[in-house]
């Protein structure tokens, strides 16, 4: 159930959906768990009912956006849209973000930079 | 998924309470922004609310009632649901905890826990209720019983 999701980067705003300003579903904003180890930040995100085809996540700058659309059901229950910005820190790399969505949760890693993680420095004793 | 049917006919009670349709997740840009600021500095906490209730909603579609429930990281072991002649419960709990190697910098999903109960507007057919779980999505489809399913009625001129 768990698929991987391409990554989209952008510049200076460039390629945002135009349902910002074209539709008038309704907009939630989900709930997010953010942790942190060593080597990555890990990003879980609440999604129930979005699809892989109808998510979207860019990083334009150092604005990560995720967008999820929800096309409802039977026509009972509306269509709405799910989405949340974040600035993400400056030691992460650009190029390996990962994200994948299964059983309503949207996971996205963010490896930090070669550079800004902690070395571990080797202790000599000199005697 | 645990489902249960229970016919006790000892409830009988015809009120309708309104779902509350838009329990928490509704909110605005305005919060976007403030997650901004609280990612700028360095994933502080900041005054954002997390919703603390699912999103439940119920439609009739004349001859049946539908449920509809965000459930995101549910299993279907996680979840259990009871029906009887015009009552539906729903029970559940995910808990969600930090991976191992990481330390939170910040939780708004936490540990849920739901115990809601709704009278339905109308008697339903507790031997042929169907459940489905999708994307984190419950569907309950509740069949309405026998004598609630909408009849079309002769007009006859005198």
């Amino acid at each position: 159930m768990s698929e991987q999701i391409s990554i989209t980067r952008t510049q200076n705003g460039q390629g945002a959906i135009a349902a910002d300003v074209a539709t008038t579903e309704p907009l939630f904003a989900p709930n997010v768990d953010i942790f942190e180890s060593e080597r990555e930040y890990l990003l879980e995100v609440d999604f129930p009912g979005v699809t892989q085809d109808a998510l979207s996540v860019r990083l334009d700058g150092s604005q990560l956006t995720i967008d999820g659309r929800r096309p409802g059901i039977d026509g009972f229950f509306g269509a709405s849209r799910l989405s949340r910005s974040f600035r993400v820190p400056d030691t992460i790399d650009p190029d390996r973000i990962e994200a994948e969505l299964a059983h309503g949760i949207l996971r996205v890693r963010l490896a930090k930079r070669e550079d800004a993680m902690p070395r571990r420095i080797t202790v000599r004793a000199l005697d | 998924m645990l489902m249960r049917r229970n016919n006790d006919m000892s409830l009988r009670r015809w009120s309708y309470e309104p779902l509350p349709s838009l329990l928490g997740g509704l909110r605005m840009l305005d919060d976007v922004n403030r997650l901004f600021e609280a990612f700028d500095h360095g994933f502080g906490l900041s005054s954002f609310a997390p919703a603390t209730a699912p999103r439940v909603q119920l439609a009739d579609t004349g001859s049946e009632l539908r449920l509809y429930a965000e459930l995101p990281g549910f299993g279907e072991n996680d979840i259990e649901l009871t029906v009887q002649r015009n009552r539906v419960t729903l029970r559940g709990r995910r808990q969600s905890s930090v991976p191992e190697g990481f330390t939170a910098r910040r939780r708004e999903r936490g540990d849920v826990e739901i115990m809601q109960s709704y009278t339905l507007p109308s008697r339903i057919h507790a031997d042929r209720v169907e459940a489905s779980l999708q994307n984190g999505v419950l569907l309950v489809t509740m069949p309405k019983a026998a004598e609630e399913q909408p009849r079309q009625i002769q007009v006859k001129t005198a």
